[in-house]
C-alpha cells in the first residue's frame, strides 16, 4: 500500500518533519481531493457492511419468525430467550434504511466519485476549496456518532421509519432526537460538497473542456450537486422543525392534540401531512440523487469496453436535465394513500409518468452504445451491463406504480421493497461495484483479479435477482412490509418458504460481498500494477498517474476533443485521449504509456 | 466566455513537481462568489421551506382564528424600526465594500463596524420581543401549552389544575421575602371562587348549549380578552344585575333567619336556665336512700320544649347554612366583578399571571413565529460572527473580493427580513 | 485571485444610487407600516397583495442595487429564476393539502380544532356597546 501511494505523498512532504503529524495530515485530515474521496469510499463501505448485516437480521425474522437469532439473539435479547422483540425489528428496518441511503449510496456517489474523479475528469489540480472539502467530510462523523448513540438507546435505536413520519416520529423515545440530529449533519455535509462540485465544474475547467466536452460522470455529478443543494435545505428545515416538536413543544407536524397514556402530550395545531411533502421533496429528488451519478460513471464504462462513442451524448445530458428537473416535481407519488388532495395527486401522477420518457431515453441510448461495438467483458462492463438490466426492470415496475389505483393497492406491500431495490441495489450498488472495478487502477495503482471479480459478479447478479424478484409476487399477493410478523393473517402463511428462499439468497448474496472484499484488499498487495492507463480510455484522468500525486497533474490539461472518441476512423489506434494534441506531440507532451 | 488565465492556490503553497494549472472559468468572477451565489440560493430554498410553512399553516388555520398582531403582543413599531436597522446596515456594509474596494481602509472598517452595531441593534430589539412574549406566556410549552385554542370545559379544567397547583405553592411558600404574595393570593383566591368555580357549575348546571359557551367565553374573556366584545359585558352586566337582585331577593331573608335564630337561641338559653333551675331545686331533696326524685311534669314539658326549640334552632341553622351556599358563590362572584371587569386587557395581563388562556391558533402562531424570527436572527449572529472576523483585518482592495461576499450575505438575511417584517408583524 | 477584471462589481462611484436605494427603501416600508394601519386592510386580500408587492420591490431593490446584480451577466437570470420558481411551487404545491386542510377534517379534529372566537351577528340580540359600556362602569 505504501508505494501504491507513494505519489499521493510525495506531494505533501515538505509540510512536517513528524511521521505521525505527517500521516495525519496526509491521510486523516487532508484537504486532498483523493484522500477525501477515499475517506468517504472506506467509511462508506464500513457502513454498507453494517447496513447489510442489518437487512440479513430482516430476513432471517421473517424467514423463521420469532425463532432463535444466530450469534446475536442470545446474548442481545437474553431476557426474551433470544427471540428478537418486534421493536427491535422496527429499529432493523429503520435503520437498515437510514444507513443505506443516508451512509451509504448518497455518500459513496457523490462523496467518494465525486470527489475522487471531478477534479481528475476535468483537469483540476483539486476542489475549488479543499478546506471545506475536508469539512464536508468531516462533518460525517458527528453523523456517524449520532447513529452509533441511537442504537444505544431504549428501544435500540430510532423505530419510525426512515421516512420517520409524525405523528410515531414524535412520539417515540429518544433515539429519534439523534436520528435526526445525524440527518441534520449528513445534510450540511452534502451540502458544503455540493457547492464545491458546483464550483469546481462551474470554474476550474482545463482549457479546451468545454461543458459539453466532459464525461458523463462530471455531469451526473453536476446535476446531482444541483439536486442536493436545491432539495436538501427543504428537508434540513424539516428536520429542524421535527426536532423542535419533539423536544421545544410546537406542534408543526402535530395534529390537535396527540394523546398517549391519556395526557395530551403535544400542544399540537400543526398538519402531520406537511412533514410528508417536505420529506418527500427532499427524498425524491435523493432518490435521483442516489442514481444519476451512477448513470454518469455507468454511461462512461459502457462507452469504453464497446470501443465506441457514446450513442447520444447531447440527449444524454438533456435527458440527465430532465430526470432532475422533473424529479423535483414528483414527490407526491409517495403519498397517494395519505388523504392528498386528488387533483394533485393526478397532476403528480401525470409528472411521474413523464420521467419514464428521458429514462427511456436514457436506456436505448446505452443499448444503442452497446450495438455493433467491440464489446470487452471485463468486470466493470459486465457490472455495467447488469446495471443497465436491473434498471430497466426496477423503472418499469415505478411506471407501473406511478397510477394512484395500482399504488393504493400494492402501497406498503413488498412490490414497493422489490421496485426500490432494483433500482438501489440491483441499478446503483452494481454501477457503484462497476465503478469501484473500473477506476481502482486509479485509485491504487493496481489493477483488481478480474476472475475474482467475474466470479463476484456473477454470484452478486444471480442472487440479488432471487432475493428481489419474488419479492413482486409476495407484492401481488399484499404481503405487507414492515410487519415484523405478517404470517399472523392466515392468508400471508403460505408464503412462507418462499420467503426463506428469498433469504436464502440473501444471505448467499452477502457472502458473495466477501470475494469483493478479498479482491479489494488482496489487490492491493498482489494486483497488477497498472500504468496511467489501463483501460485505453480517452478522459483525462486516465492520463494522470496512477495514482496521481497531490496536485494530480504532472503537465498542463489541454482538451482537444470529447472524451467518447474510441474506434475512430482516422486513426489506428481505437482510442483517442482528449489531451492528445492534433498535431504531431511535441517532446514536452507527455504521451501516456499503455497499461 | 471563456477567458483562460492563471490561478495559483494560495492553499497549496508548493507540491514537487506538480505545475500550476490553467482553467477556463464559466463565469466571470472568483470562485468565492460562485459559492456563496450558490450558498445563497440553497439559502433560498431553507427559508422558502420556512416561510412556506408558515403560510399554509396560517392562511389554513381554520376561518378567523389567526391572531391578530395585538393579540399576541406584537408591536409594529418595534418590528418597522428593526426593519429601518437592517436597511441601514445593508447600506453600511455597501459603503464598507466600496471603501475598501478604493482601498480606504479606515473608512471600510468603521463602516463595517457599523453594520455589527446595527445588527446587535436588531439583535437587541428582537430579544425586547422575545422577552415580551415569555412574560406574557405566549410560546410553545411541555406538557401543554398556556394558549388554548378554544374556550371549552378542557380549557376550564386545565386552568383550574394550574391554578390549584399555583395557590399551593404560594400557600407552602410562607417566606416574608414575597411581601407581595398575600395580595396575589387573595387575588388567587377570587379567581377561584369567583371565576373557576362559578363557570365550572354554570357550565356543569347549564342545558343551554347558548348558555354554556356564553359563560366560558366570557371567562376566557376575562382572564384574556382577544377583542372587545359587546355581547359578552352585556351579559356580565346583565349577571351582575340579575346576581344583585337575587343578591337583595336573599339578605333580607337571610337576616329574617338570622334573626329568628337569635331569638331562638334566647328562648334556649332561657329554657336551659329554667332546667336547670328546677334540677338543682329537685336535686337538693334527696330522700333516706340517697335517691332523687323523679323529675316534675313541669321539668318533663320544659325538657321536651327544649329539645323542640334545639331542633327548631337546628333547623333555621340549616336553612342558613343553605342560604350561605347560595349567597357566598353570588358574593364572591360579584365581588370578582368589581375586582376584574374593569380590566380592558384581561386579569392575566393585569396581575402578570401567566394562567391558560384562549388564544385560538395562538400555538400554532406561536411555532411559526419562533420558527422564522428564530432562524432569521441565527442568520443574523452567524454574520456577525464572520465581521468579528474581519474587523482585525485589513480591508484593503484584496479583500475587497470578501468583503462582497459577506455583503452578499447580509443583503440577503436583509431580504428574508422584508419578507418577514409585514408577514409577522402587518397582516 | 489577482483579477483586473470589472464586470462583476459596479462603477466605483456608487453612493448616489446606494443613498437613493435606500431613501426609496425607507420610504416603501412606510408606505406598507401605513398600509396596515389605513383603510385599504379592511379588505384584508387587497391589503396582504399591497404588502406582498412593496415587499416584492424592496427586495427587488435590494438585490439590484446592494447585491450587484444589476452589473451582473446573464448568469443572474439562470441562478435566480429556477430558485424561485422552485421556491413558489413547493409552496404553491402545499396549499391544497396544508392550506385547505379544514376543509376535510374529520369531525374528531373539528372538535379540537381552533374556533373563532367573534362578536356573533345576531341584530337586535345586544345594546350598543358605548350603552353596555357605560352601565359596567355605573354598576361596578
Amino acid at each position: 500500500m505504501t508505494d501504491t501511494l507513494k505519489n499521493i505523498e510525495t506531494g505533501n512532504t515538505g509540510r512536517s518533519g513528524n511521521p505521525i503529524l505527517r500521516f495525519l495530515g496526509t491521510y486523516v485530515f487532508s484537504s486532498d481531493h483523493k484522500i477525501i474521496g477515499l475517506q468517504f469510499l472506506f467509511s462508506s463501505l464500513i457502513w454498507f457492511a453494517i447496513g447489510g448485516m442489518l437487512a440479513l437480521a430482516i430476513r432471517w425474522q421473517l424467514a423463521f419468525p420469532w425463532s432463535d437469532m444466530p450469534i446475536f439473539g442470545p446474548t442481545l435479547f437474553a431476557s426474551e430467550g433470544g427471540q428478537i422483540p418486534g421493536v427491535f425489528y422496527n429499529m432493523l428496518f429503520t435503520m437498515h434504511a437510514t444507513i443505506m441511503i443516508f451512509f451509504v449510496i448518497i455518500p459513496i456517489l457523490s462523496g467518494a466519485f465525486g470527489n475522487y474523479l471531478i477534479p481528475l475528469m476535468i483537469g483540476a489540480e483539486d476542489m475549488a476549496f479543499p478546506r471545506l472539502n475536508m469539512f464536508s467530510y468531516w462533518f460525517m462523523w458527528p453523523a456517524f456518532a449520532c447513529m452509533i448513540l441511537s442504537f444505544t438507546m431504549p428501544g435500540f435505536g430510532p423505530t419510525s421509519g426512515w421516512t420517520s413520519y409524525p405523528t410515531l416520529s414524535l412520539i417515540t423515545g429518544d433515539a429519534q432526537n439523534f436520528w435526526i440530529l445525524g440527518l441534520i449533519f449528513v445534510g450540511i455535509s452534502s451540502m458544503i460538497g455540493s457547492i464545491n462540485y458546483m464550483t469546481t465544474i462551474l470554474q476550474m475547467r482545463a482549457p479546451g473542456m468545454h461543458m459539453f466536452r466532459m464525461p458523463m460522470t462530471v455531469w451526473a455529478m453536476f446535476i446531482t450537486a444541483i439536486l442536493q443543494a436545491f432539495a436538501l435545505p427543504v428537508l434540513t428545515a424539516a428536520l429542524f422543525m421535527q426536532l423542535s416538536d419533539r423536544l421545544l413543544a410546537t406542534g408543526f407536524f402535530a395534529p390537535e392534540a396527540i394523546l398517549v397514556n391519556d395526557t395530551t402530550t403535544i400542544s399540537g395545531g400543526g398538519e402531520p401531512l406537511l412533514w410528508q411533502h417536505l420529506f418527500w421533496f427532499y427524498s425524491h429528488p435523493a432518490v435521483y440523487i442516489m442514481i444519476l451519478p451512477a448513470m454518469g460513471m455507468v454511461s462512461d464504462m459502457l462507452s469504453c469496453f464497446a470501443r465506441k462513442p457514446l450513442f447520444g451524448y447531447r440527449p444524454m445530458i438533456y435527458s440527465l436535465t430532465a430526470i432532475a428537473g422533473l424529479g423535483f416535481v414528483v414527490w407526491g407519488h409517495h403519498m397517494f394513500v395519505s388523504g392528498m388532495n386528488r387533483i394533485l395527486a393526478i397532476s403528480f401522477m401525470v409528472s411521474t409518468m413523464l420521467i419514464a420518457l428521458p429514462s427511456g431515453i436514457k436506456v436505448f441510448n446505452w443499448l444503442g452504445t452497446l450495438w455493433g461495438g467491440r464489446l470487452f467483458l471485463t468486470t466493470p462492463m459486465l457490472f455495467s451491463i447488469g446495471f443497465v438490466s436491473m434498471f430497466i426492470i426496477g423503472g418499469l415496475s415505478g411506471i407501473v406504480m406511478a397510477a394512484p389505483p395500482v399504488d393504493i393497492q400494492i402501497h406498503d406491500t413488498y412490490f414497493i421493497v422489490a421496485h426500490f431495490h432494483y433500482v438501489l441495489f440491483g441499478a446503483s450498488v452494481l454501477g457503484v461495484m462497476g465503478a469501484i472495478y473500473f477506476w481502482y487502477p486509479k485509485m491504487f495503482g493496481r489493477k483488481m483479479n478480474e476472475t475474482l471479480g467475474k466470479i463476484h459478479f456473477f454470484l452478486t447478479f444471480i442472487f440479488l435477482n432471487g432475493t428481489f424478484f419474488p419479492m413482486h409476487f409476495l407484492g401481488a399477493r399484499g404481503f405487507p412490509r414492515r410487519y415484523a410478523d405478517p404470517y399472523r393473517f392466515e392468508e400471508f402463511q403460505d408464503l412462507l418458504p418462499l420467503n426463506q428462499f428469498i433469504t436464502l439468497c440473501a444471505f448467499l448474496m452477502g457472502a458473495a460481498q466477501l470475494i469483493f472484499l478479498i479482491n479489494f484488499f488482496g489487490s492491493l498487495i498482489w494486483g497488477k500494477k497498472a500504468g496511467r492507463n489501463p483501460w485505453n480510455a480517452n478522459s483525462l484522468e486516465w492520463s494522470a498517474p496512477s495514482p496521481p500525486q497531490h496536485g494530480n497533474f504532472d503537465f498542463q490539461p489541454q482538451v482537444y476533443r470529447g472524451p467518447y472518441e474510441y474506434s475512430h476512423p482516422d486513426r489506428v489506434d481505437d482510442y483517442w485521449p482528449q489531451i492528445e494534441s492534433p498535431e504531431p506531440p511535441d517532446s514536452n507532451q507527455i504521451s501516456p504509456p499503455v497499461g | 466566455m471563456v477567458n483562460n488565465k492563471i490561478n495559483p492556490e494560495p492553499d497549496h503553497g508548493s507540491h514537487g513537481h506538480a505545475v500550476p494549472l490553467v482553467y477556463q472559468q464559466a463565469l466571470p468572477m472568483s470562485r468565492g462568489k460562485v459559492a456563496i451565489w450558490l450558498f445563497l440560493s440553497t439559502e433560498i430554498m431553507f427559508f422558502t421551506a420556512l416561510i412556506g410553512t408558515y403560510i399554509v399553516l396560517r392562511f389554513g388555520a381554520p376561518e378567523g382564528t389567526w391572531p391578530t398582531p395585538s393579540q399576541v403582543g406584537v408591536m409594529e413599531s418595534l418590528g418597522a424600526l428593526n426593519t429601518f436597522v437592517l436597511i441601514c446596515s445593508s447600506m453600511t456594509i455597501v459603503f464598507s465594500y466600496e471603501a475598501a474596494k478604493s482601498d480606504r481602509i479606515r473608512a471600510a472598517r468603521s463602516w463595517l463596524l457599523a453594520t455589527m452595531l446595527l445588527a446587535f441593534v436588531f439583535l437587541g430589539i428582537k430579544g425586547v420581543e422575545y422577552t415580551s412574549k415569555y412574560t406574557h406566556g405566549i410560546y410553545p410549552q411541555f406538557p401543554r401549552s398556556l394558549m388554548h385554542d378554544r374556550p371549552d370545559v378542557y380549557y376550564v379544567s386545565n386552568f383550574s389544575a394550574q391554578l390549584k397547583k399555583r395557590i399551593a405553592d404560594l400557600e407552602s411558600n410562607t417566606s416574608p421575602a414575597n411581601d407581595h404574595d398575600p395580595a396575589t393570593l387573595e387575588t388567587l383566591y377570587l379567581i377561584q371562587s369567583g371565576l373557576v368555580n362559578w363557570t365550572e357549575k354554570k357550565v356543569g348546571m347549564s342545558d343551554d348549549p347558548n348558555m354554556k359557551r356564553m359563560a366560558l367565553e366570557s371567562f376566557a374573556h376575562q382572564i384574556h380578552p382577544l377583542s372587545k366584545r359587546p355581547d359578552i359585558d352585556k351579559y356580565l352586566v346583565d349577571e351582575q344585575a340579575e346576581l344583585l337582585g337575587k343578591q337583595q331577593e336573599l339578605e333580607p331573608q337571610l337576616t329574617q333567619l338570622e334573626a329568628d335564630l337569635a331569638k331562638l337561641q334566647q328562648q334556649l338559653v332561657a329554657l336551659s336556665d329554667e332546667i336547670a333551675q328546677l334540677e338543682s331545686d329537685r336535686k337538693s331533696k334527696v330522700d333516706a336512700n340517697g335517691d332523687f326524685p323523679e323529675p316534675g311534669p313541669e321539668e318533663l314539658q320544659q325538657t321536651a320544649l327544649l329539645e323542640s326549640t334545639e331542633q327548631k334552632a337546628k333547623t333555621v341553622t340549616d336553612s342558613i347554612n343553605t342560604f350561605h351556599q347560595r349567597l357566598n358563590p353570588i358574593n364572591r362572584r360579584l365581588e370578582s366583578h368589581s375586582a376584574f371587569n374593569q380590566f380592558e386587557k384581561g386579569v392575566n395581563e393585569h396581575f402578570h399571571l401567566k394562567l391558560p388562556m384562549v388564544i385560538p391558533s395562538g400555538n400554532t402562531w406561536a411555532n411559526t413565529y419562533f420558527l422564522i424570527t428564530g432562524f432569521h436572527a441565527l442568520h443574523v449572529v452567524l454574520g456577525i460572527v464572520v465581521f468579528l472576523f474581519l474587523l482585525p483585518l485589513e480591508l484593503n482592495r484584496r479583500r475587497a473580493k470578501i468583503m462582497e461576499n459577506v455583503g452578499l450575505y447580509w443583503h440577503f438575511v436583509d431580504i428574508v427580513w422584508i419578507f418577514l417584517f409585514p408577514m409577522i408583524y402587518l397582516f | 485571485m489577482e483579477s483586473t477584471n470589472t464586470t462583476d462589481s459596479p462603477p466605483t462611484s456608487q453612493r448616489k444610487v446606494f443613498l437613493i436605494v435606500f431613501g426609496l427603501l425607507v420610504v416603501l416600508t412606510g408606505i406598507s407600516f401605513g398600509v396596515a394601519n389605513s383603510s385599504i386592510m379592511d379588505d384584508r386580500i387587497i391589503g396582504w397583495s399591497v404588502m406582498v408587492g412593496i415587499s416584492v420591490c424592496k427586495a427587488m431593490l435590494v438585490a439590484t442595487f446592494f447585491m450587484h446584480l444589476w452589473w451582473e451577466q446573464a448568469w443572474k437570470y439562470a441562478l435566480t429564476i429556477p430558485t424561485l420558481f422552485m421556491g413558489c411551487m413547493l409552496v404553491l404545491l402545499l396549499v391544497p393539502d396544508i392550506g385547505m386542510r379544514t376543509d376535510h377534517y374529520p369531525r374528531s379534529r373539528q372538535m379540537l380544532s381552533p374556533e373563532s372566537i367573534t362578536v356573533p351577528d345576531a341584530p337586535g340580540d345586544e345594546s350598543p356597546t358605548p350603552n353596555s359600556e357605560s352601565t359596567t362602569r355605573k354598576e361596578s
